[in-house]
């Protein structure tokens, strides 16, 4: 018997947009349903149709009929709905309100006023079917962003859901993080639970689905069971989607082949790489990164009684040249140092030993404001980038505060307009766009300064292969002209698909640093 | 930053204590700070709230914060108190203009003729003043950086706040760190983009500190509206709302050291209230008894 059945399913939103036209899906209990699809095909509004916010919470209009365990969802109130419905997000900590992990669990039985007794016992149950037994008394802001996600999936499965509805939630976390979380929701699959994931990195969770939904426009154009998958290819690719194939590249592989090299055969020292590169007649490094090593907390200059333990080290004797003409991709798990190594570029953090140098700034000079327009980073949530009322006038804040004239503000603001497809959102409040249309704002405006050096942390979350495609060809061509571009990622599949350079950081230090080409001369092509 | 608003989990004994037992304590220092009149009173009360740092083991960071705080918020109140003073009598400590500088003729500055004197009394006054708003803030800091949201949650519900205003007091606490991360990465954008908030003419003029505070404000608003807007969601997802009332995992117990720091706590208000209300009622020449005449004379020397 079906858990969800959509039938002729149509959905206009009130400013007359068709997002969803004649939907028609069946899933039955246990199965694990892959959504998938480019950016605005209708996917977001599919599911705030299964979990009834549509039409509950909804003005447009609403044809067709959705039923969840039988009951048609306009018949049942949202709070009823919310019974066989769980709801897991992107971002674990916009889910998780409490500071212990056992609370957060125990927070929807609470609400649902289950007897007190029984809690305890319950709570333990949900964080054993997700693999994090016995971490009750663990702080959250301990846990990494994989644990985080397990803790709200275990805070929706208290409550026995019939279904459980997950919105992108491998976006925030590395492959390791994400294949824990994928295989606790597998795991619930087969205790009967119904799962549908919205997701765009398909090569990670297509080999946990029962069957990958394909929609475009509002319609669900394929089906496809998980062992048909293969013969599909040329429909992702139609779609501009990702080829659910595992990529060849992966941090852990890379890590392994690294332990496995004999230590003579291992790089050398950076100083005899930079000399390589000038004998050769390669121009010099715009940035080079010496002996640097970073921790957030800094050790006390004088301690009284006990000794404190030392402080863990996110950066640790990194030593690293970024050349001109490079698109350099920076992977690694999380907490492995790669976002403290950009900021450390980026003049945002100052090393406790080494030393970071771009375009002849040094030392005390190595700052976030001196370094303006010479370096540029794009951050992981670029919506707290967008500080202007418009969008023309954000892309032309960074160049009118480096007093270019009128003029070339102007030509820069309509070049990178242009570049990144923004033209028709010029006298838009920058908050008010899309996901995927902030970032490439964000992107536009710290391209409009023109640094030698551009970095981008994360860049590739919650965003489809297309969007992914033109933003790193985008950074691509701007390396091709003489700077040098490096992006930090969990997506294996794109820096193996753009990146001229991959460095792999573990535990705060560079493991691994290799031209992309090596690896795929090596291990064969994961281009699609 | 972000180590300055986290929960200390070893908070030795005062981080033991009920949340309502904090919220007993905090109200107490309050209404303690209206009622004590007399300045050796204001720094008695001052000095034990201090004195409780001694059973709080807090991180040096946040040691730094709260005797920056102190110092800051007390040093700045005293002084402009002081300035202001206007009782009697007053026994010149320094002038800052001394009387006689500005002609009585000259425009717009001839009232200051007289100078502008800080007096001792003013001094203490301020200091007085000083301690008033400095004593409650370090105790509600204490409570902050002993509490876990979710047992504040559980104890404002048991003094009767609603659930739902009770629930969004706990999360903006819970997120505070957070919104401070977003500050920063707002703050750094802007330096990445050659912004300087506080120019000379930009922080005299105050357009700097508005300019920068907009531009500020605006992502991280917009940012909190998407967040809660998730928020939201996922609480309704998880029964918030769904009834009435809830349960408790870890019901809240008050040990008997909480019930007699509480019942000392509600005697040391009524117990000044009412010497209060007592040296009114004499002053107003509504009630003089003498066998009242010991409580008069101490609640006029030291309260």
């Amino acid at each position: 018997m079906s858990t969800v059945r959509v039938r002729d399913l149509s959905y206009r939103y009130h400013a007359g947009v068709l997002a969803l036209d004649g939907i028609d899906l069946e899933i039955g209990a246990g199965e694990l349903v892959v959504l998938t699809g480019p950016t605005g095909c209708g996917k977001s509004t599919l599911l705030k149709c299964l979990n009834g916010i549509i039409p509950h919470e909804s003005d447009g209009e609403m044809t067709g009929t959705v039923t969840i365990g039988g009951k048609d969802t306009r018949r049942v109130p949202l709070s009823e709905l919310a019974r066989s419905i769980g709801l897991l997000f992107q971002s674990p900590d916009e889910q998780i309100f409490f500071t212990r992990v056992f609370e957060e669990v125990a927070f929807g039985l609470e609400n649902r006023q289950v007897e007190p007794g029984r809690i305890g016992g319950m709570v333990e149950e949900a964080l054993a079917r997700v693999g994090m037994s016995g971490h009750g008394p663990t702080a959250t802001g301990a846990l990494s962003g994989g644990q985080k996600q397990r803790v709200a999936l275990a805070a929706l499965l208290a409550l026995r859901p019939g279904i459980l509805v997950l919105d992108e939630p491998l976006s925030q976390l590395d492959p390791g993080g994400a294949q824990e979380v994928l295989a606790a929701v597998r795991a619930l699959a087969e205790e009967g639970v119904t799962i549908v994931i919205v997701e765009h990195r398909l090569h990670e969770v297509a080999a946990w689905a029962d069957r990958i939904v394909v929609m475009d426009a509002g319609r669900i154009v394929r089906d496809i069971a998980a062992a048909d998958l293969e013969a599909e290819f040329g429909t992702f690719e139609k779609l501009g989607l990702r080829r659910p194939v595992a990529p060849s590249l992966t941090v852990t592989g890379l890590l392994r082949d690294r332990e496995a090299e004999p230590a003579r055969s291992r790089s050398t020292r950076p100083e005899a790489e930079d000399r390589r590169a000038e004998e050769a007649g390669g121009p010099p490094p715009i940035t080079t990164v010496r002996n640097v090593t970073f921790s957030y907390e800094r050790p006390p200059r004088f301690s009284l009684g006990r000794r404190r333990p030392a402080a863990v080290a996110a950066l640790d004797d990194v030593s690293l040249s970024i050349y001109p003409g490079e698109l350099t991709a920076i992977l690694g798990h999380n907490g492995s140092g790669k976002s403290t190594l950009l900021h450390v570029m980026a003049g945002l953090l100052r090393p406790q030993a080494g030393q970071v140098r771009t375009a002849g700034y040094a030392g005390r000079r190595y700052d976030a404001f001196a370094l303006a327009g010479t370096v540029g980073i794009v951050f992981q949530y670029p919506a707290l980038m967008l500080t202007c009322d418009t969008v023309r006038t954000e892309l032309a804040f960074g160049p009118a505060n480096l007093r270019l004239g009128k003029a070339e503000v102007a030509a820069r603001v309509d070049g990178v307009a242009t570049a990144f497809g923004l033209e028709e959102f010029m006298e838009r409040h920058p908050q008010t766009l899309s996901g995927g249309q902030r970032l490439r704002c964000a992107s536009a405006a710290v391209f409009a300064m023109q640094p030698k050096l551009l970095l981008l942390d994360e860049p590739t979350s919650g965003q489809d292969a297309r969007r992914l495609d033109q933003l790193l060809g985008t950074c691509k061509r701007y390396s091709r002209e003489g700077n040098a571009v490096v992006f930090v990622t969990h997506d294996e599949e794109m820096a193996a698909k753009h990146a001229d350079r991959i460095v792999v950081m573990d535990r705060g230090r560079k493991r691994v640093d290799i031209r992309n080409e090596w690896t795929f001369a090596t291990k064969g092509s994961a281009h699609a | 930053m972000l180590k300055l608003v986290q929960v200390e989990h070893q908070a030795g004994w005062f981080g033991r204590l009920d949340v309502r037992t904090k919220f007993a304590m905090l109200l107490t220092v309050a209404l303690l700070g209206v009622l004590l009149d007399n300045v050796r009173s204001v720094a008695a009360l001052a000095l034990l709230v201090l004195l409780l740092l001694l059973g709080v083991r807090l991180s040096g960071a946040k040691l730094r914060l709260l005797a920056a705080l102190v110092l800051l918020s007390a040093w700045g109140t005293m002084w402009t108190q002081a300035i202001f003073y206007t009782g009697q009598p007053q026994t010149p400590l320094f002038h800052l203009i001394p009387p006689g500088l500005v002609n009585p003729d000259t425009p717009l500055l001839g009232g200051l003729w007289k100078g502008v004197t800080v007096t001792y009394q003013g001094a203490l006054h301020g200091l007085a003043q000083s301690l008033r708003l400095v004593t409650p803030m370090v105790l509600g800091l204490l409570v902050f950086w002993t509490e876990d949201p979710s047992r504040m949650l559980a104890g404002l519900r048991r003094l009767r706040l609603p659930y739902e205003v009770a629930f969004m007091v706990m999360t903006c606490l819970r997120f505070i760190p957070i919104t401070f991360a977003e500050a920063r990465v707002t703050l750094d954008a802007q330096r990445l983009r050659r912004y300087r908030p506080f120019t000379f003419w930009g922080t005299l003029t105050g357009v700097g500190l508005y300019r920068t505070t907009r531009l500020t404000l605006v992502p991280l608003l917009a940012n909190s509206v998407r967040k809660s807007t998730q928020m939201a969601r996922s609480a309704e997802s998880r029964g918030f709302r769904a009834h009435a009332g809830r349960t408790e995992a870890v019901p809240l117990v008050m040990a008997r050291s909480d019930w007699l720091l509480c019942s000392f706590c509600l005697a040391a208000v009524l117990l000044v209230a009412a010497g209060r209300v007592l040296v009114l009622l004499l002053q107003q020449g509504v009630m003089d008894l003498e066998a009242l005449a010991p409580v008069y004379w101490f609640v006029r020397k030291y309260l």
